[in-house]
């Protein structure tokens, strides 16, 4: 079948009422978590998870992808009329998006931000569409060598890249390839590491360290800060640009659009670096240097663009070779293997229908971003009233509720708090938490790898330095390992920092 | 935050130490020869990695210490106390019930934890933090037991 025949067909899967009703709850609940500080995409997607283990595999990644892209947009939200960034990567669209909310270009700001994310988000599901079936063909022919290197070229990737320090990166994903051994060993089927904990042996449960991780620990956090009650008491008018604006944002959406498909198809990399860097170029090239940081229209749209192609480029590793490029698609690649699904390059061969209709509903969750930004951003941005201890309290029973729900057992319970504490730990002393998820997930698949690739070379680990593609990623994981230090020359200085109530 | 970081580092130390006593006790089957890997040596190659790179924290936090001990200093001054009770307090009252909840049932837990979590924490009054024990868990009820069909646990009630 043709692009546009399996397009055609996953629009009809994902038009039909069930499925649309999960996009637009999904976009619902993604929006509403953008806006909520100290909530992100992996936060909400964890604790919704155990929801979907009802649902059929297609209904339950419609939900969670609009969850997902839902949330790049939700998050600028606040930015913009609070300076108050709702995810990390809305964090710079803040510098000159709230100086336009000052000078009474609020609704010029997100008008442009969601025409932006709507154009880059399409950018992005257009590139998906055709990279993603290309790349999946290729890595059909890879054997165990060239998988190993490509997750291990992943995980060097994503433990560098997700924190100030390259030490605390790394600590956290060796802790995570640590878990991971825990369980059955994948060569001989020997139990390792279990303690004599039965729950054990089909290895630690990903969804529960997930839930902990994210969900128990962000609520931890979350009782610790004292979060000020802001609303945006401002007119909102004219949401859509006139034609000298459009004229003067277009070239940053395309800019941002490209750069964030780019950027978000690294694994690690993500959305955040992508705004970031969106920024600096627009920044650099703005042809009103002096208007920079002051509300300047380029600085606004640019970032807001890059962030939401950056989350359509993270797919594109993730359904063609099964690699995750950020924190959210791991966890939804969590949600791909309860279903049964194992993402990679046989998905689009195997699941036709699951990826097209994924792609689908991207593209329907993208319009409607843009109908939800252009009539409901005001009344959106009041759940910002609904207090934080009835929230923490929400997320912890749910916390509960949802690892019980797993396996039925209160083992599933018990890790999520050892790890909701563990994370809450790693947050306090700035060990980032999503490598440690996504060593999880890719560390037993390295050693599956690993194994294999030695029984083909009756235990010469020479194999590994034979081939050329296996040999290529090799030589990238040793040169990713010194990205942070090239991606942090693109990070401004000054960041936006929350204001108090009394000043909004 | 240096001593905690030097307490990390110790316990990834003595964590890698019991990891790689139980990886070399392991058996090695001899069907599994062929790749002269077995069971035991990709853990003890991760717990060697996690346990040099704990020894980099280590020493970094003795190298950088001029440095750490001036972000000590502003962690301090940035901790808030009463944010730091409310810690405390809200993580005992989710250590009690998820001790309760085999105990006594879902339901019955679930109202205990939200009504005390809200009004001590929240400080909401008691017909709100009433209102939400029962709205919380009775949502939750009904989407997970009712719709999902999980067999929640029940406690002495039948719920």
């Amino acid at each position: 079948m043709g692009m546009l025949q399996n397009l055609a067909m996953g629009f009809g899967i994902a038009l039909t009422p069930l499925n649309l009703f999960w996009i637009v709850l999904g976009q619902l609940v993604g929006v509403s978590v953008g806006i909520l500080p100290g909530i992100n995409a992996s936060m909400a997607v964890a604790i919704l998870l155990p929801l979907t283990f009802g649902m059929t595999p297609v209904s339950s990644l419609l939900l969670l992808a609009g969850i997902y892209m839902g949330t790049m947009f939700g998050g600028s939200i606040t930015s913009i009329l609070l300076r108050v960034p709702g995810t990390s990567t809305a964090a710079v669209i803040a510098l000159d998006g709230y100086e336009m909310t000052r000078k009474g270009r609020a609704g010029l700001a997100l008008g442009i931000t969601a025409i932006g994310s709507w154009i880059a988000g399409t950018f992005s599901v257009m590139v998906l569409m055709s990279i993603g079936p290309w790349l999946s063909s290729v890595a059909l022919a890879f054997g165990p060598p060239e998988y190993f290197a490509l997750i291990f070229l992943g995980l060097t990737m994503i433990t560098s890249l997700g924190s100030g320090s390259l030490v605390k990166g790394l600590i956290a994903g060796a802790f995570g390839l640590l878990l991971g051994t825990i369980g059955m060993d994948p060569g001989a089927g020997i139990s390792r590491f279990t303690f004599g904990i039965l729950g054990l042996d089909n290895g630690i449960s990903f969804i529960a360290v997930l839930i902990g991780m994210f969900a128990v620990s962000q609520s931890l956090m979350n009782l610790e800060r004292h979060f000020s009650h802001l609303f945006y008491k401002g007119k909102m008018t004219g949401l859509l640009p006139n034609w000298n604006e459009f004229k003067e944002s277009f070239g940053s959406i395309i800019r941002g659009s490209v750069l964030g498909t780019f950027i978000g198809m690294l694994p690690g990399a993500g959305a955040t670096a992508s705004a970031f860097m969106s920024y600096s170029i627009e920044a650099r090239i703005s042809k009103h240097p002096e208007q920079v940081g002051k509300g300047d229209i380029s600085c606004v749209a640019g970032p807001g663009s890059a962030d939401n192609s950056a989350a359509g480029g993270a797919l594109v590793p993730l359904l063609s070779l099964g690699i995750p490029g950020s924190e959210t698609t791991a966890v939804l690649l969590g949600a791909l293997m309860i279903h049964g699904i194992r993402p990679g390059p046989l998905l689009f061969s195997q699941h036709t229908d699951l990826v097209w209709a994924l792609i689908a509903s991207l593209y329907l969750a993208n319009c409607l971003g843009l109908i939800l930004a252009t009539g409901g951003i005001k009344p959106l941005t009041q759940i910002l009233r609904l207090p934080t201890p009835i929230l923490s309290a929400f997320i912890l029973v749910m916390s509960v509720v949802g690892a019980y729900s797993i396996s039925n057992s209160m083992i599933e319970v018990w890790t999520v708090v050892i790890f909701g504490v563990i994370g809450y730990l790693m947050k306090r002393l700035d060990i980032p938490v999503a490598p440690v998820i996504l060593a999880l997930v890719l560390g037993p698949m390295a050693e599956k790898s690993f194994r294999q690739a030695l029984f083909m070379s009756d235990g010469s680990v020479i194999i590994f330095f034979t081939r050329p593609i296996t040999v290529t990623m090799l030589i990238l994981s040793f040169i990713s390992l010194f990205l942070p230090f090239i991606l942090s020359r693109f990070k401004p200085r000054v960041l936006p920092q929350p204001k108090q109530a009394d000043e909004s | 935050m240096r001593w905690a970081e030097r307490i990390t580092a110790i316990v990834l130390l003595a964590l890698c130490v019991l990891w790689i006593k139980l990886a070399v006790d392991l058996p090695f089957p001899a069907f599994a020869r062929a790749a002269k890997m077995g069971p035991g040596h990709y853990p003890i190659a991760v717990a060697g990695l996690l346990a040099s790179l704990a020894v980099l924290l280590l020493w970094q936090t003795f190298r950088c210490e001029k440095h750490a001990a001036s972000a000590e200093d502003d962690e301090e001054q940035s901790r808030n106390p009463q944010g730091f009770r409310h810690l405390i307090i809200g993580f005992g009252f989710f250590l009690v019930y998820v001790i309760l909840v085999p105990l006594i049932g879902f339901v019955l837990a679930s109202m205990v934890f939200v009504f005390c979590f809200i009004r001590l924490i929240g400080q909401f009054n008691y017909l709100l933090s009433g209102a939400l024990a029962l709205g919380i868990p009775a949502l939750l009820w009904i989407v997970f037991a009712y719709l999902l069909t999980v067999p929640l646990p029940k406690g002495p009630f039948g719920f």
